[in-house]
């Protein structure tokens, strides 16, 4: 039989792959027959037989696409699928929710925690009160108490700042987890 | 106005019902029947979709099929036949399809009122 009729069906063969061997050379024998019918019947060359099947990768898919979308029995692929989404999900979750969930609601308290303190750490110098409970430290370096309101505004916005971001990190997360499950049904 | 989209569509819908409404009168293999339905351009179809829908339908029980050999220096041929299951699959098709002619003809006259 003709070359290019044997590498037609080979193509078609080798994307035939989900099917069982016995379907895919079944398959390949009643494609082979009908170029045959048709180049007697109709005294078409090859070349014209085979354009017009049209691309052989694409007639492969429509023979796995017609199966799989019938395909009501257990599916192991999808199975797979699901266990690895609720497993990387579920890990993921459990630390990545409570640590950016945490972490944001603190570093938020913070933000108005900071300024309130250098107020009263300031007003308390003025009136000759040290306040001990209000100490910025800055690895050794204690700032002193008069600067107490410089000091704070950039920690104050750090925080806040800070506590958006991971707010938002974990939105997108959440986002992300609700998008991977819808596509998965 | 695209035509071809709701033709395509409609083909889509009753390929089935010729291909089985083919096969009902006799055994007939791939070939014949794509060369069959390609007198009508409203069901002519290719081989990407026949084939699938033959294998699709034989697995559904409603044909089945067997190689034949065929004229000497043709590869055998394979022939579907339609099974009970088919047939009773036919006949509810068919009934289906009577009832919808019934209604657009209906509509038809309603609009010329």
């Amino acid at each position: 039989m003709d070359q290019k009729v044997e590498k037609y069906l080979q193509t078609v063969f080798h994307h035939l792959k989900p099917l069982s061997l016995s379907e895919k050379t079944d398959i390949i024998n009643e494609i082979k027959s009908h170029v045959n019918e048709m180049h007697i019947d109709q005294q078409l060359d090859i070349d014209t037989i085979l354009k017009n099947m049209g691309d052989p990768i694409n007639l492969a898919k429509s023979y796995v696409g017609e199966t799989l979308a019938k395909n009501t029995t257990f599916n192991l692929k999808q199975l797979f699928r699901l266990i690895a989404f609720y497993s990387i999900t579920g890990f993921s979750g459990m630390i990545v929710i409570p640590f950016l969930s945490i972490l944001s609601a603190s570093l938020y308290v913070c933000a108005f925690i900071t300024p309130i303190a250098a107020v009263i750490k300031t007003v308390g110098t003025w009136l000759g009160f040290n306040v001990p409970f209000a100490i910025i430290n800055l690895g050794f370096w204690e700032v002193p108490a008069a600067l107490s309101i410089p000091a704070a505004i950039p920690f104050t916005f750090l925080f806040y700042v800070a506590s958006k971001k991971l707010w938002m990190i974990l939105k997108k997360y959440l986002a992300n987890v609700s998008k991977n499950y819808q596509t998965l049904h | 106005m695209n035509i071809n989209e709701w033709k395509s569509q409609l083909k889509r819908g009753i390929l089935e019902y010729c291909i089985l409404l083919l096969i009902n009168k006799q055994p007939r293999y791939g070939y014949e029947i794509i060369h069959e339905i390609s007198q009508w351009n409203i069901i002519a179809a290719k081989e990407s979709t026949v084939y699938p829908l033959l294998r699709r339908l034989q697995k559904e029980d409603y044909l089945e099929s067997f190689w034949k050999d065929s004229l000497e220096g043709l590869p055998p041929r394979k022939y579907y036949e339609l099974t009970d299951k088919g047939e009773e699959y036919l006949d509810l098709m068919s009934n289906e399809w009577f009832d919808l002619v019934a209604v657009i003809s209906e509509l038809q006259l309603r609009e010329e009122e």
